[in-house]
């Protein structure tokens, strides 16, 4: 990471690097370009040298220069602007985490490394889940109970629901004569 | 042989709209039939003596009394709001939204036909045939009526409804030799909760298949459309519709003429479609005999031909008719059956009982 400012109220123009920054602005350069070319702009150097560039942070091994440029950073500049633009890169950061997973830039390998092996690893618990389904499904329609076992389950179900149960149901009915009846059962028993 | 010994032969329909029973009696049938619906009365102290005095009749468990069969009618008439008619089976199977369900079976059946002491004693009954539209689970209704009636002692025999028809109205195919085989044709239950389809030849069932489109579907789509209460729509259906004189001024009996011939054309279409599917092949004309509920308005099979004649079917029909008793038809086709089953119980050994009985 190597980040600057625009620290003044108009926007500035690196002409070496070709690039710009609004009043306030903060860019990571290191997205942009490389280190190499950083250490090598002169137009950079000198807007930094001049104050209307401050350089915020750089991951590397200038820690005090960063703590001054930090207290330099509370004392001049505007705080919610600037945690604002923060806050805008390091969305831009994500955003092209989830967008370059690929990426060969050192920086971001490692979590998109981390990104992929947990997708991976989702996909890997997809397919299992939906072969355990496969699995179930087979074993349920291999699954068959005795009629005389289903029998029991109800006969005991229904024994304890009608457990003290009374009633006064009367149904007289009547009779009536259908010499059909055991007409047709005389027949059907010849037939079947 | 004692009374509470002797052997016995039973039926029972358990319908949607009436839990009938039917038992040989010698030469005579003994038919009851109870309205298979309730009110649930929460218990006072009172409230046995105001259902006694009223002679209602009624089922009790610790918390609460249930008024059964045609009182639950009475009852609810008089508190209308307050209390809930509510049915035991709903769509021709136990009501799965009903909790109390099998306590008013279990009790229908008890004072229906009781308990036998006999191991001889059969009982048929009568279930859905497979489903061609709402994911009806006959299996279910199956199990818990067979567990009922074996607890009391019955040995118990199952047969489709559209069977029971057939068994009890005697269609007859004549095939191109000119003989003649009987118990064969279609056999067709239109009932209140579900609409029963079963074609046999010889008594011995080759496919059938079963509708929601039936008397209760007819009942609310009429209710529906117009905005008239159901009980509105069932008196005109009971009392004045008449497709031989059909009065098309009427709103209702219009609409109600609307949906039978909505409701034939389905089941046709549906028995057709399962008729090809298992290749049948009949190249006789056939007898479809008519039974339930719905069916009972007059010309009722005059509309069935009319409706069919632009359906193209798989199959010749030779003629539509109704059974002399449709209300009772299935039930009696149940008893038919109860009888056979009997007879082979009593030849047979006890290794041969569970292939009689299936």
């Amino acid at each position: 990471m190597y980040l600057i400012a625009n620290n003044s109220k108009s926007e500035i123009t690196i002409t070496d690097l070709n690039i710009s920054l609004r009043p306030k602005q903060a860019l990571d350069l290191h997205k942009i370009r490389s280190s190499d070319e950083i250490e090598k702009s002169k137009n950079l150097k000198s807007a930094i040298s001049s104050g209307r560039i401050k350089f915020l942070h750089k991951e590397a091994n200038n820690a005090k220069k960063e703590e001054k440029t930090e207290i330099i950073v509370q004392n001049q500049f505007d705080k919610e602007g600037l945690l604002k633009d923060i806050q805008a890169l390091l969305s831009k950061e994500v955003d092209s985490k989830i967008e370059k997973l690929n990426t060969t830039q050192e920086n971001n390998f490692i979590q998109n490394e981390r990104l992929l092996i947990l997708l991976q690893s989702i996909q890997k618990n997809m397919s299992k889940s939906s072969t355990v389904d496969v699995e179930k499904k087979n074993i349920i329609e291999d699954i068959s109970i005795s009629s005389d076992k289903i029998i029991e389950m109800h006969s005991r179900a229904v024994g304890k629901m009608s457990k003290n149960v009374e009633g006064n149901i009367i149904s007289p009915g009547k009779k009536v004569k259908d010499e059909n009846v055991v007409g047709n059962a005389n027949e059907l028993d010849k037939l079947i | 042989m004692s009374e509470e010994n002797k052997i016995r032969t039973v039926a029972i329909d358990a319908g949607t709209l009436f839990f009938q029973t039917a038992e040989q009696d010698g030469q005579d049938i003994k038919l009851q039939c109870i309205r298979n619906a309730f009110v649930q009365i929460n218990a006072t102290d009172d409230i046995e003596d105001v259902l006694r005095q009223n002679n209602w009749q009624y089922v009790k468990d610790d918390m609460n009394y249930y008024v059964i069969g045609e009182d639950s009618l009475k009852v609810a008439k008089l508190f209308p709001g307050s209390v809930e008619l509510r049915r035991p089976m709903q769509n021709g199977v136990l009501n799965k939204n009903e909790p109390e369900k099998m306590l008013i079976m279990s009790e229908l059946i008890k004072k229906t036909i009781g308990e036998t002491k006999n191991n001889k004693s059969v009982v048929c009954i009568c279930v859905s045939s497979p489903s061609v539209d709402e994911s009806v689970d006959s299996s279910f209704h199956k199990a818990r009526l067979t567990s009922m009636l074996k607890r009391l002692g019955w040995n118990v025999k199952v047969i489709e409804e559209g069977l029971a028809v057939i068994l009890s109205e005697r269609p007859i195919v004549i095939d191109a030799e000119g003989k003649e085989a009987p118990y064969s044709g279609i056999g067709i239950s239109f009932g209140s909760g579900r609409t029963n389809c079963v074609l046999a030849y010889k008594g011995l069932q080759i496919i059938g298949m079963s509708s929601a489109c039936c008397g209760d579907f007819i009942d609310k789509k009429v209710a529906d459309q117009l905005g008239v209460p159901i009980s509105q729509v069932m008196s005109k259906k009971e009392k004045e519709l008449d497709f031989e004189k059909l009065n098309e001024d009427d709103d209702i009996l219009y609409a109600l003429n609307v949906y039978y011939e909505t409701m034939i054309e389905y089941v046709f279409k549906h028995f057709a479609k399962k008729f090809a599917e298992v290749k049948s092949e009949f190249d006789a004309p056939l007898d479809v005999v008519v039974a339930g509920g719905s069916s009972c308005p007059n010309g009722f099979c005059l509309k069935i031909e009319d409706v069919i004649k632009g359906l193209k079917l798989p199959f010749k029909i030779k003629e539509v008719r109704r059974s002399s008793d449709p209300r009772n038809s299935v039930v009696k086709g149940c008893l038919t059956q109860a009888i056979i089953t009997q007879k082979k119980i009593l030849k047979a050994s006890e290794d041969e009982l569970s292939a009689i009985l299936g």
